[in-house]
């Protein structure tokens, strides 16, 4: 089921379009994935998502019905620059912020006494903000973020900030949220952390959608009919014995006497039609398709590339 | 509570709580009362005891001054008929120890009309006009009695003194207090334009923080930016008022206690002076003045309007400049960005300090009536005015109205660059993207 829908955004900011007709959507209950480099439209899109500026065209739907004002406290954002009060106590400022969401005072002790616990910063609910490190803000911010327990999260660079140590412990939160059936638009530079949680993407660049879709679909588009060989012998032997039917990308020398080459397939070759052709020169240690990552399939989508890989 | 309660609370109760906030509040009535007692008290009689001895060996008082009553003054007279040798003896002797004063009466004193006194302790000058006053007529009243055949009664009545007072043509009555009320009201017009001031530059310094921090990302998804707007400036404004109200108390309290236990006849200011001029007592002029400046403070001025104006422009001036410099605050990316965009804004406050200040010597000016009533500058010269009475009811009220109504109109403007500047980071707004902010829709 479709929880947010965005269509055809336009937003122009003076001199520049920050948002060329953007069309995407989430499933309930998934994790998607909004990337794309600095300043390509991600905020720019999360905050007319959040209504906080409005779109020169187009419109967001949440749970298919127009998206209002009164929707934004259903949802749990997470801006990319977040600050708190550095001269308020962090207990203080987070039952502030759960308030300002609508929670009662009581009712957001309570949680906030749950998450405290579980991030084991209780004793910091005295200290003022000032006192603690960058990392610690961010957990503070991830809280206020998910006390209400909104059923649809937006988090602008939840890792950013963090250690990996805390990057995964908001990643496994990350998770744990999904699993109690919320939905989640998160925004990232980690791609390593994109392949790991994401279950859908969108890439955004110069202001235009570039690549949406499951996260195995994409990745589908953009693999190419491309092999990694090890073997052990002779690199030269092993470029002889290939045909017109193959094309050697790239190699890479392990040692004196193994080697690895990326071989794409040409004029509709099989890969046995590869081990046959290479298999009376060379040794065959290991044979594998190349899955593009999704640093890779980020850079060559942003380069405006296609296609061929390799690792 | 509501959002915008949440956040007028918030404003409100992280500065009040601040300890810097509670030792302005506390120190500054304690400096004024202070001052206003220091003032009372410098030229007010002392209570000390003065004991003046007169060495009388002839006997020309025969051992009597004359005081009406005793709590005239706080001179006590005490005499001591033998001969003394020197005035050492006065100082050194230590049966003269308890004496202050010495009058010393020789034999030389009818002739050379020269009468010698030697103080331990330097005496006020309200004292050594009394003491000379006191004996002098005593000497007189002796001398007239032994030179000549008149009686006593006679003599007093001839001696009955005649009393001058200097009487302004212009105020026969002596009710005019204009220079003094003129001077309070300019108190409180400064009064009013620190407060609107500084209170104002808080709103501006509580938006460049909320910006430059970026609480205001984590914030703008929870609350509409108008309401994040007024929140900021109703608390800010309340710790104002409220910081105001404390010193009020506190001065208030300060005063009564000084009029309670100070000045007790204040009360009675202006019998006081009609006895005075009846009795023609030149050496209580002193006192005179001083009761003077305690009856500015307790009688003269209209206080309950003075406040009411005070609250009401302190309210109507600051939700118009905060609302001017919430605007500027969203407008830049850091406070020292600001002074370019603040001066503009400041000008007509600065101007109407220098109107205020001008209608102390000219308190009819039309230029005052002017700049009463102009919405920028009415907060603070309308002060001056009203504590002189020169504020017609019609001007008083119609400058409230124009106040209130240019607030509305200053906040609208200000809600809409606000609500986008919040959000622009990196660099100060240009006059023309602000112009195209206000236009958005």
């Amino acid at each position: 089921m479709e929880i947010l829908k965005v269509e055809n955004i336009v937003k122009h900011y003076a001199g520049h379009t920050a948002l060329d007709n953007i069309s995407i959507s989430t499933q309930q209950g998934e994790i998607f994935g909004l990337l794309g480099p600095n300043g390509a439209g991600k905020t720019s899109l999360i905050r007319i998502i959040n209504q906080i500026t409005g779109p020169d065209e187009g419109r967001v739907l949440l749970n298919g019905v127009e998206i209002t004002r009164d929707d934004i406290s259903k949802i749990g954002y997470l801006p990319e620059e977040r600050g708190l009060y550095k001269k308020m106590k962090v207990g203080e400022q987070a039952l502030y912020f759960a308030r300002l969401k609508g929670m009662s005072k009581s009712e957001a002790k309570r949680k906030l006494k749950v998450w405290f616990d579980k991030f084991d910063i209780a004793d910091w609910a005295n200290k003022k903000v000032e006192e603690l490190s960058k990392g610690m803000a961010q957990k503070i911010q991830f809280i206020t973020t998910v006390l209400h327990e909104p059923k649809l999260l937006i988090l602008d660079e939840p890792f950013s900030g963090f250690d990996p140590i805390n990057t995964d412990l908001i990643k496994q939160e990350i998770l744990r949220l999904k699993e109690n059936g919320t939905s989640i638009m998160l925004s990232t530079h980690n791609m390593s952390s994109v392949e790991e949680i994401c279950d859908s993407i969108a890439l955004i660049n110069n202001s235009k959608l570039i690549v949406s879709g499951s996260l195995n679909d994409v990745k589908k588009q953009y693999s190419s009919d491309t092999y990694a060989i090890q073997f052990k012998g002779v690199m030269m032997a092993f470029a002889n014995a290939l045909w017109t039917g193959y094309e050697l990308l790239d190699k890479k020398q392990l040692d004196d006497n193994t080697a690895i080459a990326y071989i794409k397939l040409k004029n509709d070759n099989k890969v046995n039609d590869l081990l046959k052709a290479v298999m009376p020169s060379v040794e065959i240690e290991e044979i594998h398709k190349v899955v593009p990552s999704m640093n890779d399939i980020f850079m060559k989508a942003v380069k405006g590339e296609k296609g061929g890989n390799n690792e | 509570m509501n959002k915008l309660g949440l956040i007028i609370n918030r404003e409100y109760s992280s500065r009040v709580k601040k300890k810097s906030f509670w030792i302005l509040t506390i120190v500054v009535p304690i400096i004024i009362v202070g001052m206003m007692f220091g003032v009372m008290l410098l030229s007010q009689e002392e209570t000390k005891e003065v004991k003046v001895l007169i060495a009388d060996p002839a006997d020309w008082c025969q051992g009597e001054i004359f005081q009406k009553n005793q709590e005239e003054s706080n001179v006590e007279f005490y005499f001591y008929e033998n001969y003394l040798d020197s005035f050492q003896v006065f100082m050194t002797d230590e049966k003269f120890e308890e004496f202050d004063v010495m009058v010393w009466l020789t034999e030389k004193v009818p002739t050379s009309r020269k009468v010698p006194v030697f103080y331990k302790e330097k005496l006020s000058l309200k004292n050594e006009h009394y003491i000379q006053s006191k004996v002098e007529s005593r000497l007189m009243e002796y001398f007239a009695m032994k030179e000549t055949n008149i009686s006593r009664q006679q003599y007093n009545a001839i001696k009955q003194p005649f009393g001058f007072k200097f009487i302004d043509g212009n105020d026969p009555l002596g009710t005019d207090y204009s220079d003094e009320q003129a001077g309070v009201g300019f108190a409180f017009a400064i009064l009013t334009y620190m407060f609107i001031f500084i209170y104002a530059m808080q709103v501006m310094k509580g938006v460049i923080e909320e910006k430059t921090n970026r609480v205001i990302e984590v914030l703008i998804s929870s609350v509409k930016p108008f309401q994040l707007m007024m929140g900021k400036i109703l608390g800010i404004g309340l710790v104002g008022l409220t910081q105001f109200l404390v010193w009020l108390l506190l001065s208030g309290a300060g005063l009564m206690l000084i009029r309670m236990f100070v000045f007790t006849d204040v009360t009675y200011a202006e019998n006081w002076d009609v006895e005075a001029m009846q009795n023609g007592v030149v050496q209580n002029e002193f006192n005179t003045q001083s009761n003077d400046f305690a009856f500015l403070i307790f009688e003269a001025i209209p206080w309950t309007l003075m406040l009411f104006s005070f609250v009401t422009y302190f309210i109507g001036g600051f939700l118009l400049y905060s609302s001017i410099f919430a605007a500027i605050g969203a407008m830049v990316d850091s406070e020292t960005d600001t002074q370019q965009l603040v001066l503009p804004v400041t000008m007509p406050l600065i101007l109407s300090y220098v109107v205020a200040s001008m209608l102390i010597t000219n308190p009819l000016s039309p230029v005052g009536d002017w700049f009463a009533v102009i919405p920028f500058t009415s907060p603070v010269v309308m002060m001056v005015k009203v504590a002189m009475g020169t504020a017609g009811i019609v001007q008083y009220i119609s400058s409230i109205v124009l106040l209130f109504a240019t607030f509305l109109g200053t906040t609208w403007l200000a809600a809409k660059i606000y609500r986008i500047g919040i959000l622009m980071y990196g660099k100060k707004a240009s006059w023309r993207e602000v112009i195209k902010w206000i236009r958005y829709k």
